[in-house]
């Protein structure tokens, strides 16, 4: 009981400073207009290209299992969860989640 | 004589406010910047001295079996993630705003310390840092030795597990109804209704 308490109080503290905070982590959504071994391009709904840069450290998912690099392809949907790298002013992915393969990418 | 004492005791003041004025000019109530080495070396030492002996040294009395830290990993993915990370790198946003910022627990600063040490820090806390004191006032709390257990396997934690601990994470409606629509999404349905969402 005092665990949950204590936690539920701990959680409500971080959650107020969290409204405070900037959080530079985010997520994108879209369909890959193209793939190479630094970087990933998608097109999202409102047809702009974001550029992601990739890395050793990101992961990859489908299904919410790990997935190899290499079913990053051009016309997949992803969900990208990137992060600001303060020196390169570019987002970093840090976990991509694949989903399905358009045969054509949206234009 | 007095002249020179209150001459004294000006300069002093002078440069204490001028002190204070740099340190809160820099940023100094900031809680973006790391601790220094110094402030980092005292601050280790003083938390190994306020660990009483005694505790440095309990052996942990629950065994490390799957079952132990299997409770542990959804114990730590429902309290303790959301600073340290399920990983235990400590990589959150709310884990790189505070002072002091998280440590990576896989890495020797935390795998050195004892079972004791480690017992006592979870169980009590920390003053003046982010981590609150999770065990009851009075007594031994066995979660807390699951959890050192947990601890001391984080640095051979696998893919599989940080997959389920996702899923054991606590969280928002909003933030179920941004998940449901990523999933939808992912499975090929045309209506995505953002393109990208800043979290906190």
């Amino acid at each position: 009981m005092f665990r949950k308490l204590a936690a539920c109080m701990v959680m409500a503290l971080l959650l107020a400073v969290s409204a405070l905070a900037h959080g530079t982590a985010t997520h994108f959504m879209g369909t890959v207009t193209a793939v190479d071994k630094d970087t990933v391009t998608i097109k999202d709904k409102a047809g702009k290209s974001v550029v992601v840069t990739l890395g050793k450290a990101t992961k990859y998912l489908k299904d919410k299992k790990p997935a190899p690099a290499a079913d990053l392809k051009v016309g997949t949907r992803v969900v990208i969860d990137a992060r600001m790298d303060q020196k390169t002013k570019k987002y970093a992915a840090e976990e991509i989640q694949l989903g399905v393969v358009e045969t054509a990418p949206k234009k | 004589m007095k002249k020179k004492a209150a001459f004294g005791f000006l300069l002093l003041v002078v440069a204490g406010v001028a002190t204070g004025a740099a340190f809160v000019l820099s940023g100094g109530f900031s809680a973006r910047e790391q601790p220094g080495a110094v402030e980092t070396f005292f601050a280790r030492r003083l938390r190994h001295l306020a660990v009483p002996r005694a505790s440095r040294e309990a052996k942990n009395p629950v065994p490390p079996t799957p079952e132990t830290i299997s409770d542990a990993m959804e114990h730590f993915a429902d309290h303790c993630a959301f600073c340290h990370d399920n990983n235990g790198s400590g990589n959150t946003a709310i884990g790189q705003g505070l002072y002091p910022k998280p440590p990576d627990m896989r890495l020797a600063a935390t795998q050195e310390l004892s079972d004791g040490e480690l017992y006592y820090i979870i169980h009590n806390g920390i003053r003046f840092t982010g981590m609150p004191a999770f065990g009851p006032a009075e007594g031994e709390d066995l979660d807390s030795w699951k959890l050192v257990h947990f601890i001391r396997h984080l640095p051979a934690i696998t893919d599989e597990e940080l997959a389920r601990m996702k899923e054991m994470n606590p969280t928002s409606p909003a933030h179920l109804k941004e998940e449901e629509e990523m999933r939808r999404f992912l499975e090929g349905h045309d209506d995505p209704p953002s393109n990208e969402r800043k979290h906190h």
